[in-house]
């Protein structure tokens, strides 16, 4: 499904090797569970992603009660904050891993070093838009009478049906292009969509 | 513009986790700075998601061919009480805010300085000075692996030392140079044993540190001075 | 200019395509299987940027495709390449029984089926090396009009990293010049270059 062009470019073998998740299905699935608690999509996604996390953490703990201990904790982590999942971001499958790597970070931080502090969200956040130039950015782009008509457009259960590849370029991608830092890209559009606002309000009114 | 950057192999450990947070923290604040590794670190993210729970994931763990995917599964049924497990994480219907991120700073000789947002929840000790150098360590915990800002004040400069492990200085702010040349903002410098550097800052600068072992000054009168060694990092 | 109305299977997605874009999709749900079977029989269908939900066509216009590749990926799904051949204006649309949309549609003239007289080398430039450095466009786009101004930045616009919405200002028909301004400001003042 939703693929950006120059990651998938450069990762031809990933995305060869992906072809066995259904990603819009873990997608809906995990939406679901944002906007409407949904305990089955819930439940899908427990049957899908807990034994494999399971597995992994076994990998990295001594025992099989601690592997558990992080399936717990992803899983109820994944079932409390599915809203800040953005797909715009990223597939179904990194998030969820972002969550597992962090649950695992902190716990064997607590096991070896005996510290408690949970360090790992503020060096792999979960919700990158929290950033306050983001926030500005998206509400500059809120504001535009125009979106009224399609900000609400479903792209969740859209893709989840008919899946496409994204040919957008992301704000990152189009940094590493340009060799310009991700500041300015942003800055950059903000200012466009400025100036655009401007010469649409000209028009309309 | 930036031009030292973590190695792969190190971009991969972070991204398996696998990294200490000393490190973890150093490559999250370097990518922050820098597309290209911000970029190469979303891309391995994905591709490392993507092979931890692809279908297949579970194969690997099959030693007797016989043995099926299924039982496995059955294997996992077993550690793992699924539907208890459920049942109980869905039991409330609390989701967790996520508050936004605050801007923290600190203060060296009346200078303020943000700091990462890696930093954030990290505890500092009390701030020591001795000549133009000012380091406050970062309580990590990570045994021989030892954290810490150091500010260097305009004109300020590290004798000439080495060190028998590595020695990670991150530029957050300001500049300096040493006999291989001039390191700015977002520089992520990794030396280790086989370096000998003295590094001088005319503008001032703060630097994230993390070593794993005391320096050793190297030169002359400077052998004097190696308790500065493990004064600075 | 004046079209004669089709009727034209609908597609609703969120994929903002002018004329000359291709994308490709993969198709795994019956009824849009079917579609395609219509589409590949018949004269193509058309993309539409409306929310499924709404009962009334909010956007009306839409991107009519022609199939112009397929292929069945790895996993067994269907993939197909699409190529905008014109903008249409939507005058109805009607659901048949597999809840497929249909839609009484015309053929509109836009920007970006023209040519513009002043070339705009920076913007082509850029373009060419992101086609260049992607495989996946390699492979969408056998030809390309770098010479072009009006293709150029249709397709800047379609990749650039902007809300649909903003996308959709400039499928008024006399908006080349902004969004040639718009692509510029962003891609075009690039000192390195």
């Amino acid at each position: 499904m939703q693929t950006n062009l120059l990651s998938k470019v450069t990762n031809a073998k990933s995305s060869s090797m992906s072809d066995k998740i259904d990603h819009p299905q873990l997608c809906q699935w995990l939406n679901a569970v944002a906007t409407s608690r949904d305990k089955k999509a819930f439940t899908q996604l427990f049957h899908f992603f807990a034994p494999k996390i399971q597995r992994i953490a076994r990998n990295k703990f001594p025992n099989e009660a601690q592997a558990s201990e992080v399936v717990q904790e992803t899983m109820s982590n994944v079932w409390r904050k599915a809203h800040l999942f953005n797909q715009n971001k990223g597939a179904a499958t990194t998030w969820v891993y972002t969550v597992m790597r962090n649950v695992t970070f902190d716990m064997l931080r607590k096991i070896k070093g005996n510290k408690e502090d949970n360090l790992s969200d503020d060096i792999w956040p979960i919700a990158e838009s929290m950033t306050s130039e983001d926030e500005s950015f998206d509400d500059h782009l809120e504001n535009k009478q125009l979106l009224t008509v399609i900000e609400k457009l479903p792209e969740v259960q859209q893709q989840v049906v008919k899946g496409f590849y994204f040919m957008e370029m992301s704000q990152e991608q189009l940094a590493v292009h340009l060799n310009l830092p991700l500041g300015t890209i942003k800055s950059r559009l903000r200012l466009a969509l400025a100036k655009l606002k401007m010469q649409l309000g000209e028009e309309h009114d | 513009m930036i031009n030292h950057h973590p190695k792969f192999e190190l971009i991969q450990s972070f991204v398996d986790g696998d990294l200490p947070a000393s490190l973890s923290a150093a490559i999250a604040i370097h990518a922050d700075m820098c597309p290209q590794c911000q970029q190469q670190i979303a891309e391995l993210t994905d591709q490392v998601a993507e092979v931890s729970f692809e279908e297949a994931f579970l194969d690997r763990f099959i030693v007797d061919e016989n043995q099926s995917i299924e039982s496995v599964g059955e294997l996992n049924a077993d550690a793992l009480d699924i539907e208890d497990m459920i049942a109980q994480i869905t039991l409330s219907d609390d989701i967790d805010k996520v508050e936004p991120v605050v801007e923290k700073t600190m203060l060296f000789n009346n200078k303020a300085y943000t700091l990462p947002s890696a930093l954030n929840n990290m505890s500092f000790g009390k701030t020591s000075h001795i000549g133009k150098l000012s380091r406050a360590r970062i309580q990590l915990n990570e045994n021989e692996i030892h954290t810490s800002l150091l500010q260097i004040e305009p004109g300020g400069s590290v004798p000439q030392h080495t060190h028998k492990g590595f020695e990670l200085t991150l530029l957050l702010d300001g500049s300096f140079s040493d006999e291989r040349g001039e390191y700015v903002k977002g520089d992520f410098i990794m030396l280790d044993g086989s370096h000998t550097h003295n590094p001088v800052s005319a503008q001032g600068c703060l630097c994230y540190t993390v070593a794993n072992d005391a320096l050793h000054f190297t030169q002359g009168i400077n052998k004097l001075l190696n308790p500065i060694g493990t004064f600075i990092y | 200019m004046n079209y004669a109305p089709l009727t034209l299977p609908i597609f609703p997605l969120p994929v903002f395509l002018l004329v000359g874009g291709i994308t490709r999709l993969r198709i795994f749900e019956p009824r849009y299987l079917k579609m395609i079977k219509i589409a590949t029989q018949g004269e193509g269908f058309v993309i539409w940027l409306n929310p499924q939900t709404s009962e009334k066509p909010l956007i009306k216009w839409g991107s009519w495709v022609e199939v112009v590749n397929f292929d069945q990926g790895k996993d067994g799904v269907l993939e197909i390449d699409v190529k905008c051949k014109a903008l249409v204006k939507i005058q109805s649309i009607e659901k048949d029984l597999d809840d497929l949309h249909f839609g009484t549609v015309c053929e509109t003239f836009h920007w970006s089926q023209g040519i513009d007289g002043n070339s705009i080398v920076e913007l082509s430039d850029s373009l060419e090396e992101v086609f260049v450095n992607n495989n996946m466009f390699n492979e969408l786009y056998p030809d390309r009009y770098s010479q072009n101004p009006n293709w150029v930045v249709a397709r800047w616009l379609e990749i650039l990293p902007v809300n649909l919405a903003v996308k959709s200002a400039f499928v008024d028909v006399h908006s080349y010049d902004e969004a040639k301004h718009f692509v510029q400001s962003i891609i075009g003042q690039n000192k390195n270059r």
